[in-house]
């Protein structure tokens, strides 16, 4: 099968034109433009089948979906915002609490330095595990995606 | 993008998406799936604000196309059912099946690009620019995916009439 350079005008051509007798003679002559013409109508034939069988979908269901994914998105930016706030919250308070630990056990005078480093670095690891902890909780209130939108 | 907007231009064109999406992937769960996100980002586009229906349309089978080339990256092994999630045809249509069986044995991009000239009437520039092609590659592509797909239909017609 040659290719000819009428095949894309027949490909759109529509049934009216190609019954006149200036394509009828065209596409006698023509195995590409009359194969052309073929697949286009076994598919054009196929299309309707098939639209016939598709499955129903309504515009109003899809502007639903569509506003509930936009809500739950802006809820994510909002949660993240809060999450921030939140964190930075629980970092001062911790660091607060540190400063007084510190001050308090300065003060004691108890025990060696050595386990008093080791007391600090353990509350400073137990309040930061206690804030990432929360962080994440806050960050993350739903699903990335629950199923289809 | 105003919702009655939106909802001409889903009235008009789900069902041909459907078809067109349905036929190059050969998966109606999927066609569902994918014709749902291309609305959804016809939605969300801000640039569709202010264009013709067609800038629309085209869009919208655009962003189908690019859908479907990356579920065939992430599901390249899942062979092409050319009935999978439809109702069996009614007997006496095998007319059809011939169509199907003839598409079933064409590559993914082979049957998009039929699809697209000989069912949506996109010319080949328009084709090309959809698919990432260049239009000359895009002619042969069709080229060959319509000899390909005459050679099955026509084998499968002369086997049958042998056969009777």
């Amino acid at each position: 099968m040659n290719d000819c350079e009428r095949e894309a005008e027949a490909a759109i051509a529509d049934v009216a034109s190609l019954a006149t007798p200036a394509w009828s003679r065209h596409l006698a002559g023509c195995e590409a433009c009359s194969h052309t013409v073929l697949i286009r109508s076994l598919l054009q034939t196929n299309a309707k089948e098939l639209t016939a069988n598709a499955p129903p979908s309504s515009a109003e269901g899809l502007l639903w979906q569509f506003r509930l994914r936009r809500s739950r998105e802006r809820y994510r930016q909002v949660a993240l915002m809060f999450a921030i706030a939140n964190v930075s919250v629980a970092s001062a308070a911790a660091a607060l609490i540190l400063a007084g630990l510190w001050v308090a056990l300065l003060d004691s005078r108890v025990g060696s330095s050595d386990e008093m480093v080791a007391v600090i670095a353990f509350l400073t690891l137990l309040a930061f595990s206690i804030v990432v902890a929360a962080g994440w909780t806050v960050a993350n209130p739903l699903p990335r995606r629950a199923g289809r939108y | 993008m105003t919702d009655a907007e939106f909802c001409e231009l889903h009235d008009a064109y789900a069902v041909r998406l459907w078809a067109y999406v349905f036929r190059a992937t050969g998966d109606a769960s999927s066609a569902e799936d994918i014709v749902q996100e291309a609305f959804y980002r016809v939605l969300t586009a801000r640039r569709l604000n202010n264009v013709s229906e067609q800038h629309r349309r085209r869009y919208l089978f655009t962003v189908a196309t690019n859908l479907i080339r990356r579920r065939s990256r992430l599901r390249a092994e899942i062979p092409y059912d050319d009935a999978a999630g439809l109702e069996q045809p009614p007997s006496g249509v095998d007319q059809r099946l011939d169509v199907e069986r003839a598409l079933g044995g064409l590559t993914a991009v082979e049957r998009q690009s039929l699809w697209l000239s000989h069912v949506e009437g996109w010319t080949h520039r328009e084709i090309a620019a959809m698919m990432g092609y260049r239009e000359g590659s895009l002619r042969h592509l069709i080229s060959r995916a319509k000899r390909r797909f005459i050679a099955a239909f026509v084998e499968r017609n002369s086997s049958d009439s042998e056969s009777q």
